[in-house]
């Protein structure tokens, strides 16, 4: 009775007459409470909320201390494969690219590994384009049996699977599984994912709920910021988490601010974000949800990360390389699937997180508390 | 022959049925079966349609139980 | 509209038939409460003193919800929800398994247990609990139709000592959660109601009270007026004043790529 993946979002026009006509008392009111709800959340993310911007701030930053205290966790995304079988206009790996591509040997993915082990990173993030054939459940079950000695924990954002492939996922020691929706307009996803695997919208509406069921621990959502209206898209993603933490009681959730950035073939962010408003969006999710995991990403800029870094998040992804093989087999190659901006080393990384009196967190979870078979 | 209500003994006819022996009990010699009762018979709960084709042995323990107010 | 197992219920105030002096005043006192629901239990059967009380709720048109107060394990539950089922002619179940006699607390093991086989038997299970959010999670695992958790010791009259946790359970839970045993007043009924739940239980409150008729009453404006309250939204308490050293004041200060 628990395998019902019927979430769907709420519509998109009506939410959005909804969160337009929010006013500044009631984004009072959403500021004034203990525990918010989606309609206190649409006034936290609507226009009427901006000049509360500092307020929101000082709430964010004192709830996020309150439960996470003052530290940070530390990932590393490895990137394993740019092989990709779907056409997605606004990203580099997207098939119709002229790219090299490249699926990480064992050999290879045992290189990358012990070069961000040697940095301290404690999790990795395993990150591949959408390309089941070449690095499917097979592939990504040996890599886990394969770095799960060496390292604490492994996440993966890679293509939505099925219940049964998250399992095996689960019992070869995967951490967390990452699938964001990209956006949940339903239009634009389809303008935007056009061929492939990834223009099935539904499936990988689904795909959280199924890693839940199949017992993953952390569940990551996202929106790619840009591609369709933030604040309705972000309201959208909060009635999915919602639904999904009644479902996936046991597993816990983050939510990353993905803002769309430069990528090869050259594509403009249709809707794009500020810095106020992704101040604003951070806040918010906080406000709204205390327990959530708010993660950065090296998308953005040194400067603007350490002024992000104290207002609700708690992740975030350092020394970063987008390619296969980009730390040590082919440091010199260009495959990027976005340019980063955040291209300090990670002692410059840690340094700016000590600076800011918080302390990083290299694993927060410890994977010989079970005991093996 | 003997039989036992809620521990209690009480003699019945040899072919008494659970309903016959109800009623005895009960000493409700006529009218419908009373409500919101159950009866296990060797502790086997007996459902309502089978109180009147089920017959008794000698030495048979009936448990009865009834509906009462509580929260 | 409450809907529990697919069926609705207008009423959200559910109550116990227990602790009344006579049976006609609790019958007056069910009719003033509005309730659709009402519990009852099963005795072995005293055959001098027979507690006259199925036929007259059957006739005024309750839906029963019996318990199977008085077994204290796992194995006794499933065998009194049998012969409860047998008797009422109902599968609703209220699960309450209390090896402690003084304080009737609820055995969270033997209740999971007791729940898991009698939703397999086919029976509505609707299990009296600790207010302990995991449990009723695992409660509505097995296919319970609600949870029952508790706000107080039963018929302790202190009302939500357990709220924070109560809240949790209501903040997660898929099933109907129906707040049980030590509600005192009206009042602490309108609270849990306030708070999200989606219905109450109370007994005592009302079976002792000095006019219990005019006490189901209080109880039933007050579920109605705290389930009114929560669909309205309640208001808060004011803002907190900002403090501190400004955490956005870099966004003025340029190098924002402002686009929006």
């Amino acid at each position: 009775m628990l395998a019902d993946y019927d979430f769907q979002p709420p519509d998109w026009q009506a939410s959005g007459l909804s969160l337009y006509a929010k006013t500044a008392a009631d984004v009072e009111r959403a500021l004034a409470r203990s525990q918010r709800t989606t309609d206190d959340l649409m006034a936290l993310l609507s226009p009427a909320a901006r000049p509360y911007l500092e307020t929101m701030a000082q709430l964010s930053h004192q709830l996020t201390v309150q439960r996470f205290g003052r530290t940070q966790q530390l990932f590393a995304p490895l990137y394993v494969s740019n092989a990709c079988a779907n056409e997605c206009d606004y990203c580099g790996f997207s098939m119709s690219n002229r790219v090299r591509r490249k699926v990480l040997t064992a050999a290879e993915l045992a290189m990358e590994a012990a070069f961000l082990k040697r940095q301290g990173f404690e999790h990795l993030l395993l990150v591949a384009g959408e390309a089941p054939r070449v690095a499917g459940v097979d592939y990504f079950e040996r890599a886990l049996q394969q770095l799960g000695p060496e390292v604490a924990q492994i996440s993966l954002e890679v293509q939505p699977m099925s219940t049964d492939d998250y399992r095996r996922l689960h019992r070869a020691g995967l951490h967390a599984v990452l699938v964001y929706q990209e956006t949940y307009h339903r239009p634009t996803y389809h303008q935007h994912h056009t061929r492939g695997n990834k223009a099935d919208y539904d499936h990988r509406l689904a795909a959280l709920a199924r890693a839940g069921a199949a017992g993953i621990h952390r569940l990551g959502m996202g929106v790619l910021l840009g591609l369709a209206d933030w604040r309705l898209d972000s309201l959208m993603a909060a009635h999915h988490l919602r639904y999904l933490e009644r479902r996936c009681w046991r597993s816990r959730f983050s939510m990353s601010f993905p803002r769309l950035r430069p990528a090869e073939g050259g594509f403009i962010a249709p809707h794009p974000l500020s810095d106020a408003d992704l101040v604003q969006l951070i806040c918010a999710w906080r406000l709204f949800s205390p327990n959530l995991e708010l993660s950065l990403s090296t998308r953005e800029p040194a400067a603007l990360r350490e002024h992000l870094l104290p207002l609700g998040v708690t992740s975030l992804s350092a020394g970063s390389s987008t390619r296969p093989g980009g730390y040590v087999v082919e440091p010199d190659l260009a495959l990027e699937q976005f340019s980063i901006d955040d291209n300090r080393a990670l002692k410059d990384v840690v340094a700016a997180v000590q600076r800011l009196d918080y302390q990083p967190v290299w694993k927060d979870w410890d994977p010989h508390l079970h005991v093996s078979e | 022959m003997m039989i036992f209500c809620n521990s209690e003994g009480i003699e019945v006819a040899a072919d008494a049925t659970l309903a016959d022996a109800l009623a005895s009990y009960l000493e409700a010699s006529e009218g419908p079966t009373p409500k919101g009762l159950a009866v296990a018979c060797n502790g086997e709960v007996v459902p309502h349609p089978l109180w009147s084709q089920r017959h008794l042995a000698e030495g048979d323990r009936l448990d009865l139980f009834s509906a009462v107010a509580g929260g | 509209m409450l809907t529990i197992a697919n069926t609705s219920f207008s009423s959200r105030l559910l109550t116990g038939t227990g602790k009344f002096s006579t049976p006609a005043t609790m019958l007056d006192a069910l009719a003033s409460s509005g309730t659709e629901l009402v519990t009852l239990a099963l005795r072995r059967l005293d055959r001098r003193d027979r507690d006259a009380i199925f036929e007259p709720l059957q006739a005024a048109g309750y839906r029963l919800l019996p318990n199977t107060s008085g077994a204290r394990t796992a194995e006794e539950a499933i065998q009194a929800a049998q012969l409860t089922r047998e008797a009422m002619g109902t599968p609703w179940l209220k699960l309450e398994i209390h090896p402690d006699p003084r304080y009737l607390l609820p055995d969270p093991v033997e209740t999971l247990k007791a729940a898991e086989r009698l939703v397999q038997l086919g029976f509505i299970v609707l299990p009296y609990v600790h207010a302990d959010p995991v449990l009723c999670k695992r409660l509505e695992e097995v296919g319970c139709a609600a949870v029952m958790p508790l706000a107080a010791p039963i018929g302790s009259n202190q009302g939500l000592v357990t709220a924070p946790f109560i809240d949790i359970i209501i903040e997660q839970s898929r099933v109907p959660v129906i707040v049980d045993a030590g509600l005192g007043a009206p009042s602490q009924a309108a609270d849990a109601m306030e708070r999200g739940a989606d219905a109450v239980l109370v007994n005592t409150a009302i079976a002792t009270a000095t006019h219990p008729v005019a006490m189901a009453a209080a109880f039933k404006a007050a579920v109605e007026a705290g389930f009114q309250a929560r669909q309205a939204g309640l208001a808060t308490p004011g803002l907190r004043a900002a403090a501190s050293s400004p955490l956005t004041a870099f966004l003025e200060t340029g190098g924002d790529s402002d686009v929006g």
